[in-house]
């Protein structure tokens, strides 16, 4: 018979990374002013493209750059900006990101909330976290509160089962969700 | 004879993630011991070893790697599989973010076996955590001269990047990943022709789970023989990691011989949450079909052994249910599920999903009608084998087990006009001011 193994990570597998990801850049707040893709940001998606032999799979990495360029979102002009760098169609590269959930055609809050209702979390509680998160900020799901200052959407599976209910605040994972800590999270933002 | 965790032996030992660190632990013998190999005898020792792919299908990894021609004049790749969006499944995240140079090191291995220069990790773009521990790891490789011009000083050259996916759980799929990876919406292709042959940018592509290759070190160093007594037997060998999740009272990652029964599963993450009784547990993701806890306590939790219950392994994302949990609500949700990732490339799937959301819910809302659940069985019929990749049977999967076990359920939603159960509320005056 084989020894039963202790979880292989007790208590949750995201607390360790937390200091890995102060080294993510911060969201800007607003739609640059200058152009969409000014020489750095053409400089970063030049680095990209060099991966591949063909410079089209650089796209979806580039359009991760230039959405958090725009705060969050992409705007027509800047699906179009993009297109025109990389040669390609518009139409296609809008194709490409009506197909992927993690860009957005409309504007987002400050801080962009993804609550996972999966089966692992709805098991445990994701529909509490989404009427505490209703409650907390007043608007409906893909609204964005007055102040600009937070939108909140579900999300399809987050991979953070073993720690349900949980939900992604900007790029970090908040994981063993209770409705009062929801709350005092949604407060911390600013 | 005890088992010693062997994926996860870096858990909790964050200097691993260092190649100076992963090598004090042992880490890197078994691309060392690689590289001294005829590229053939490592494909040889990793079919020996009975490795079946950790993603989802089970497919023998060595032989997988057999497949790719090596008398074509074309560039070859790896592109390692890290979508990880199967629900339930969260062990992917763990052996990157705790072990990166495991998973470096089995693809430097893979690359050198079947002849590629380049493998591309793609990540699924919500692991932002374990993109930046992956990258600084890659640096660390790099600096180290584990990666680039020169694999330690063996004259083979490899270049390795992440690549981040944008939320899609087709991308999991391995054509609709190559698509993704060429900037593209990630549907998939028709087959053949094979990814072996014609993969990324039109060249042969070795594409395999992020738990495959962590493997591939520890066959190499320690021997097919040693990996295969590990297991139920000469299908089923090596270690095996279980994402356990839903209701049981420690989720985690588990690790352990693969074919461990279920109930020694469930008793190492504590038993069913709050003292109650093990309704159901779905033994492989989303996918794959529910079974009742009575009937499958006892089960072995491996390829075949599932397969014979009517269920399957897949990606060994254990999802519990306990007493209370309504089944017509569960699986709605995954329906729901499926609806919104079905790439509408095919019509079985796309307009099959979005009937099975659609009927499942009405159902829960006490709306069903009688017919409704031979309704249901017969939109799987129909979505079944009838699209271009296993999304359409994977929607199939919880479906057809709910119509075929839980039908008093179905039954008594439909009769009463009302869900029986309580509504899911986990927290004790949740919601409340």
């Amino acid at each position: 018979m084989q020894d039963e193994r202790k979880p292989a990570a007790p208590g949750g597998i995201g607390a360790p990374t937390g200091a890995v990801l102060g080294a993510l850049e911060p969201w800007p707040a607003t739609p640059p002013d200058e152009p969409v893709i000014d020489a750095a940001t053409a400089h970063r998606i030049g680095e990209l493209v060099e991966r591949y032999p063909q410079s089209r799979a650089a796209l979806i990495p580039a359009l991760h750059i230039v959405q958090r360029r725009c705060g969050g979102w992409l705007p027509d002009y800047a699906i179009a900006a993009l297109a025109d760098h990389l040669e390609l169609d518009p139409a296609d590269v809008y194709g490409v990101v009506t197909f992927y959930d993690l860009f957005h055609q409309k504007p987002v809050g400050r801080h962009r909330i993804r609550v996972c209702t999966n089966l692992s979390c709805q098991l445990r509680g994701s529909a509490e976290v989404m009427e505490v998160l209703h409650e907390e900020l007043g608007v409906g799901e893909d609204e964005v509160t007055g102040d600009g200052r937070c939108s909140y959407t579900h999300f399809e599976c987050l991979g953070s089962c073993d720690t349900a209910p949980m939900m992604m605040v900007n790029d970090t994972y908040h994981e063993n969700l209770t409705p009062q800590r929801v709350r005092e999270l949604v407060k911390e933002l600013e | 004879m005890a088992f010693e965790p062997v994926l996860t032996r870096n858990v909790g030992h964050p200097e691993a993630r260092t190649v100076a660190g992963y090598k004090q632990r042992g880490g890197y013998a078994g691309l060392a011991k690689a590289l001294k190999m005829e590229p053939g005898e490592v494909i040889d020792e990793v079919k020996k070893s009975g490795l079946r792919g950790r993603g989802g299908a089970g497919f023998p990894a060595g032989l997988k790697w057999s497949f790719v021609p090596q008398d074509l004049d074309k560039p070859k790749y790896l592109v390692c599989n890290a979508d990880e969006s199967e629900p339930g499944t969260f062990k992917d995240r763990l052996l990157m973010e705790h072990d990166p140079q495991q998973l470096i090191e089995g693809c430097a291995i893979c690359c050198y076996a079947v002849g590629a220069n380049t493998c591309y990790v793609y990540i699924r773009g919500e692991y932002t955590a374990a993109l930046a521990i992956m990258e600084q790891a890659i640096r660390d490789a790099y600096d180290a001269g584990v990666l680039g011009d020169s694999v330690m000083g063996s004259g083979f050259k490899l270049d390795f990047y992440m690549h981040a996916g944008a939320g899609a759980y087709i991308c999991g799929e391995e054509t609709g990943m190559l698509e993704s990876l060429e900037g593209k919406r990630g549907q998939p292709r028709v087959k053949p022709p094979f990814p072996a042959v014609i993969g990324a940018f039109g060249c042969p592509t070795v594409i395999n789970n992020v738990e495959t290759l962590a493997n591939v070190p520890h066959i190499v160093e320690r021997g097919a023989d040693w990996f295969k007594s590990i297991g139920t037997d000469e299908r089923n060998t090596g270690p095996k990691l279980y994402a356990v999740s839903g209701h049981v009272e420690r989720p985690g990652t588990y690790e352990m011989p693969i074919g461990v029964p279920f109930r020694q599963l469930l008793d190492a993450c504590g038993g069913v949450w709050r003292g109650r009784e093990l309704k159901a547990f779905i033994p492989g993701g989303a996918s794959a079909a529910i079974l009742p806890g009575d009937r499958y306590i006892d089960l072995p939790m491996d390829f075949d052994s599932i397969a014979k219950a009517g269920s399957m392994l897949g990606s060994a994302a254990v999802m519990v249910m306990d007493e209370t949990t309504c089944m017509v609500r569960s699986v709605a949700r995954l329906s729901k599920f499926f609806n919104h990732e079905s790439c509408g490339q095919c019509t079985p799937c796309r307009e099959g999903t979005n009937w099975m959301e659609l009927l499942l819910n009405r159902i829960e809302k006490g709306q069903g009608r009688e017919q409704d659940a031979s309704l249901l069985a017969n939109i799987c019929t129909h979505i079944s084998g009838n699209s271009l990749c296993a999304l359409g049977d994977a929607a199939v999967g919880p479906v057809k087990s709910l119509v075929e076990t839980y039908s008093d359920e179905i039954e008594q939603h439909v009769r009463e006009a009302r869900c029986p159960f309580p509504p899911t509320r986990v927290f004790a005056g949740a919601a409340a001011h």
